[in-house]
């Protein structure tokens, strides 16, 4: 009996000591929150002179200038660049100079696609493309322009300003 | 018959006396260790591009105090546990660094940035010459969280982290 007890108790204290030797951990947390928040940007770069001198071939066949600005774009959602007119006409000043020439003998077009966007007060679509920065696929790019007044309006300068928009998809 | 009975009452009494005595003392160790975390701002806005392109460091972001009566030796290790997001697509764990400010008192540890992963690592390994063994007496550690650069791959939209610290003593 007296060996009986003698293993118990040899038993318990072994493994308590197992207990003693082994490696404590103690644990504890913190949670960092990141709140993102729409971001979108785009530099656009004239790659020309924005005024034009036409001559008379141009007044026949238009004035086209390929990659006439570049744009790059960085976006952390889906975007969307729109083109219009600041204003429906063009300015118009000199002594023969008519005040009705429209934004839409201006006509732009991301590089290398078609039709061209005939210019008007309303947004309309130039690109899309994915979130990402301007290395991003499709995210850089340049766009032509083409001006085709014809023989419709007097000699003299005019004047019309380009807007693009930025937007989410 | 009486003696046998007595005897094994002995030792019966004994047996759960030792055991008590052993359990105490484990758990006394236990009781003495001690880690706990503060955050003190470790929450971010991403509202610019600027923000979005670079690191963003809060500095002493979080506080970790130690205790140990046991040991002075200190392991600390980290890792992210979770991670989630309102988009459905979480932030990687590696996007979190963290980086030792300062320590009260002045101890030697590692100033190292370490970028987290979702496995545990060592961030530090400290053995004071002062032993830390109540909360009222207790080595504290500054720590500056880094985030990002985040970049325009994730959606807008709030993400959640949980950086989990694991206080070892040899």
């Amino acid at each position: 009996m007296k060996k009986t007890g003698i293993y118990m108790i040899a038993l318990l204290c072994l493994g308590s000591i197992k207990g003693l030797g082994q490696t404590y951990s103690f644990s504890g947390t913190i949670n960092p929150t990141v709140s993102i928040q729409p971001v979108m940007a785009f530099t656009l770069t004239n790659n020309g002179s924005p005024t034009l001198n036409f001559t008379n071939t141009q007044y026949s066949t238009g004035y086209t200038i390929s990659n006439f600005n570049s744009f790059a774009i960085k976006s952390n959602q889906p975007w969307k660049l729109s083109v219009s007119a600041a204003t429906a006409n063009f300015s118009a000043s000199g002594t023969y100079s008519s005040s009705n020439m429209p934004a839409s003998v201006i006509g732009v077009v991301k590089n290398g696609q078609t039709p061209y966007v005939q210019l008007t007060t309303t947004d309309q679509t130039l690109a899309t493309g994915n979130r990402g920065n301007t290395s991003t696929t499709g995210n850089s790019f340049n766009m032509d322009f083409k001006a085709n007044p014809g023989y419709n309006y007097g000699p003299g300068i005019y004047t019309l300003s380009i807007v693009y928009t930025l937007t989410a998809q | 018959m009486c003696n046998t009975g007595t005897n094994l009452l002995r030792l019966f009494i004994s047996n759960v006396i030792m055991l008590l005595i052993c359990i105490t003392t484990a758990r006394g160790q236990n009781k003495n260790n001690y880690i706990s975390l503060t955050a003190n701002n470790t929450s971010y806005s991403l509202t610019s591009t600027s923000l979005l392109e670079t690191q963003q460091v809060k500095t002493n972001a979080f506080q970790i105090e130690l205790a140990s009566k046991a040991n002075n030796t200190f392991s600390v290790k980290a890792k992210v546990s979770s991670s989630t997001s309102s988009t459905g697509t979480p932030l990687p764990a590696s996007m979190l660094a963290l980086r030792l400010n300062s320590t009260n008192p002045t101890v030697t540890a590692n100033t190292n940035t370490f970028t987290l992963s979702t496995t545990d690592q060592t961030i530090q390994q400290i053995t004071t010459t002062t032993q830390f063994w109540n909360t009222n007496n207790f080595l504290t550690l500054y720590y500056d969280l880094l985030a990002g650069p985040v970049g325009y791959d994730y959606a807008p939209g709030n993400y959640n982290l949980t950086i989990l610290f694991t206080l070892t003593q040899p």
